[in-house]
């Protein structure tokens, strides 16, 4: 009998149903075979009871009745002397003689002292009855008969012994009979009772063989459905059923590693996605918040970033660097760069070498590299070039005191990784040339206007002292002479200030000094400025007053300037008799500045390239209207520093407006900047 | 205005030769005392040497600049009745306010007209 799980074998299923099939059969045989012997048995008894046992009952009685038949017949023919009861007397000794040959042959059973002392006394009684017929004397006849009679009554006697033996006989086995069928049917019930015992005891075995371990197996399966993880028994149940566990743990570990290596993708993919997005800013302080990152992803102790001076000459410099406890030395190349050159060019041309303990240092890494790695405590290092545009341009190293299995996904985004620092380097190489280059031109441009400004100043000093007399009186002709030198110095001056104002611009090194600005008071300080130039041109300069609650956030120095150019402008390019109007008004969220004239407009073939700088309308060139092409610009750039843009409408020989749009301030920054 | 007898001292300190004599000129000829120098160093020399009423400081000049001037004069106690008036070539709002924070009471931009600063001088020292 099995009880609970053994640690060894296990039958197979088919051979625990085979047994039980055998078991059956095998019971069932028996079974039907001990019942059918029963009834064989049954069966024969039944046949001798028919056939020999109730015949010898009857033969009995009717030799009796015969034998008395006989002892009549004789009696009768003594007493009458006729012939017919002679014949009575011979038939019934005949059908006496027969019906003794028949018990005889039936009575074997009976006791043969019985039948033979019957059979005995039958053919002595019959022997003396002959003689008797044959006294032809009637009264001797009669006397010799009556002398029988003793004997006949011992025949009798004899006869009544052999019925009693053979009823005994016949209830004897009678009983033999019943009890055989009682047998039977025990037999039978016996049989019947066992199977069921047989049947119960098997199914109970086969459930503990079978129906158990796959319960068990079904609870396991069930439990890592619901995240459970736990094996199945490999060493309980049949032989098929622990192949089975063995092969279900098999692929349960390997839906596990799978599993592992899905949320390792998944890490190493977040990982370089980050890394990414730290990049995203090509500074040397996102460079080594990446090498960190990438660090502490990864799960290494130090990773370095090397970038190349020259990739002719393979000197790498250190970029950036990030060590676990920030103590122990990280670089394993620049010591080694000088001495060791061609290990290094070995490095820079393979996509990645990689070594998960020092034996696969020694053999992946080239000699000195390796021993330096070792002699440093590297017990697994891997170095990936950083290439951009198939150049080598540095190199990216990481490496661990501990041993450390490279898997692919980290390689991968150690190449990805590589790849995004490699573009952030370069990026940042450019952006550090052009911020020095910013700074050159920002100098450059700062030394030009203070020594363009310090000959202007002599030249215009002495001039003005000079046309005022301070060196003694002049002719008209060298007044004019003067006047023009003078006109043309404060044209080069206002020319550097627009180039300078311009390059600021472009720079982007704004600083606006934003305050709450009124338009109205703007547009009447323009119109107030530029009444005297405009009364000398015989134009007439209007002011649509704008509504005195209208407010903007804005540079009042720049604006002004700005709002100068534009007026300046139109007072220029319109003809004595036109008008400039000055206006101002909200439009949505923002406050739209304009200044309209009736001069002699912008072709429009030019209105596209007019905010350009040096670009001037060709009909003013024509008519030799002077100016640098800078006013716009700046116009444009002051509004674009203010977050606004410029628009333009104009029709060549009927006018021109310039129309500044800028943001209206908002009603928090009015109550903000009112004083309480 | 200005009496012989005490005649107003300007120093004019500028490191380029033509300008610092058109100045020169233009204030003597105006009646000022002008003394010079062509750089800081030895501008700060002769301001502690005449105490002048006013210094004419140019913004960029070798040995010290016209702001770092402005803040030793300012920071010396012998100094306190000399004003200071910054040239710079330099428009920009920013220089400016760096002159005016070190103590500069007043600044001209180069190219100026030399009337002009005969005028904002006098009103400087009027005031």
């Amino acid at each position: 009998m099995i009880a609970g799980p053994r640690r060894s074998g296990g039958t197979p299923v088919a051979v625990t149903l085979r047994r039980l099939v055998a078991t059956l059969a095998l019971l069932v045989l028996l079974g039907t075979s001990t019942a059918m012997a029963e009834m064989y048995t049954v069966r024969g008894a039944l046949r001798t009871y028919r056939d020999n046992v109730t015949p010898l009952v009857e033969e009995t009685l009717q030799l009796h009745r015969a034998v008395d038949d006989a002892n009549a017949g004789l009696h009768s023919h003594a007493a009458s002397g006729q012939q017919v009861h002679l014949h009575e007397y011979t038939a019934a000794r005949a059908q006496s003689r027969e019906r003794m040959a028949t018990v005889l042959r039936l009575g074997e059973p009976l006791p043969d002292r019985d039948i033979d002392e019957a059979q005995t006394d039958m053919d002595r009684w019959f022997a003396m009855a002959d003689a008797t017929s044959a006294m032809p004397d009637q009264e001797r006849r009669e006397q010799a008969v009556r002398d029988l009679q003793p004997q006949f009554h011992a025949l009798q006697a004899s006869l009544t012994e052999l019925e009693r033996e053979s009823t005994v006989y016949r209830d004897e086995r009678r009983n033999a009979y019943f009890r055989l069928i009682d047998v039977a049917l025990l037999v039978m019930l016996g049989a019947g009772v066992l199977g069921i015992v047989a049947i119960s005891f098997v199914s109970w075995r086969a459930f503990r063989e079978v129906g158990h371990p796959i319960r068990a197996m079904r609870g396991v399966v069930d439990d890592r459905s619901r995240g459970v993880l736990r094996d199945a028994d490999e060493f309980g149940g049949p032989a098929e059923l622990r192949t089975l566990a063995a092969s279900f743990n098999r692929l349960s570990a390997r839906n596990e590693e799978l599993a592992r290596q899905q949320r390792h993708t998944l890490e190493m993919t977040r990982l370089s996605t980050s890394i990414a997005s730290i990049l995203g800013d090509p500074t040397p302080a996102s460079w080594q918040l990446a090498v960190a990152e990438l660090g502490r992803g990864i799960g290494v102790d130090t990773v370095v970033a090397y970038g190349i001076d020259d990739p002719g000459q393979l000197r790498p410099h250190l970029e950036a660097e990030w060590t676990r406890h920030g103590t122990s030395r990280a670089d394993l190349i620049v010591g080694s760069a000088t001495a060791h050159r061609s290990e290094l060019d070995t490095l820079a041309r393979r996509s990645v070498t990689a070594a998960s303990n020092p034996v696969e240092i020694c053999e992946t890494f080239p000699p000195h590299l390796a021993a330096l790695a070792l002699g440093e405590g590297a017990r697994s290092w891997a170095v990936r070039p950083l290439e951009l545009a198939d150049e080598t341009i540095g190199l990216l190293s990481l490496w661990s005191r501990t041993e450390h299995e490279w898997t692919s996904a980290e390689l991968a985004t150690v190449e990805r990784c590589s790849g995004y620092l490699a573009q952030a380097l370069a990026t940042g190489q450019v952006l550090s040339s052009l911020r020095m280059l910013d700074q050159e031109r920002s100098r450059f441009m700062a030394v030009t206007s203070h020594e363009l400004r310090t000959p202007l100043t002599s030249i215009g000093g002495y001039v003005e002292m000079l046309a005022e007399g301070d060196f003694g009186d002049l002719t008209d002709a060298q007044c004019e002479a003067l006047d023009v030198v003078d006109r043309n110095v404060v044209r080069l001056s206002d020319l550097i200030s627009d180039l300078l104002t311009l390059n600021r611009m472009g720079s982007g090194a704004v600083s606006l000094h934003s305050r709450l600005l009124r338009p109205h008071d703007g547009l009447r300080r323009a119109r107030e400025n530029f009444l005297p130039a405009a009364t000398l041109a015989g134009v007439n300069l209007v002011l649509h007053e704008p509504d005195p609650d209208l407010y903007l956030m804005g540079d009042e120095v720049k604006l002004d300037r700005a709002l100068g150019n534009l007026v300046s402008n139109a007072l220029k390019f319109t003809p004595s008799g036109g008008t400039v109007t000055i206006a101002a008004q909200e439009r949505g969220d923002d406050v739209v500045i304009s200044v309209t004239d009736t001069g002699i407009g912008i072709p429009a073939e030019d209105q596209a390239t007019i905010f350009d700088p040096f670009t001037r309308g060709r009909n003013a060139t024509a008519r030799e209207i002077q100016g640098t092409g800078l006013g716009l610009p700046i116009v444009r750039g002051t509004a674009e520093e203010h977050g606004g843009w410029v628009e333009l409408e104009s029709k060549e020989d009927v006018g021109t407006t310039i129309r500044l749009v800028l943001p209206r301030a908002t009603p928090e920054q009015v109550a903000a900047a009112r004083p309480a | 205005m200005d009496t012989p007898e005490t005649p107003v001292t300007i120093l004019v300190a500028d490191d380029d030769l033509d300008i610092r004599h058109l100045v020169e000129l233009k204030l003597a000829r105006a009646g000022f005392r002008v003394i010079a120098a062509s750089d800081g160093a030895a501008a700060l020399a002769l301001a502690r040497a005449e105490r002048p009423d006013l210094a004419l400081l140019d913004v960029m000049m070798p040995e010290m600049n016209g702001i770092e001037l402005t803040r030793v004069i300012r920071a010396d106690p012998d100094l306190v009745g000399t004003r200071v008036m910054l040239l710079t070539a330099k428009a920009r709002s920013t220089d400016v306010e760096e002159g005016l924070a070190a103590g500069a009471d007043e600044y001209v931009i180069k190219p100026f007209s030399p009337r002009e600063l005969v005028e904002r001088v006098r009103a400087l020292l009027a005031g």
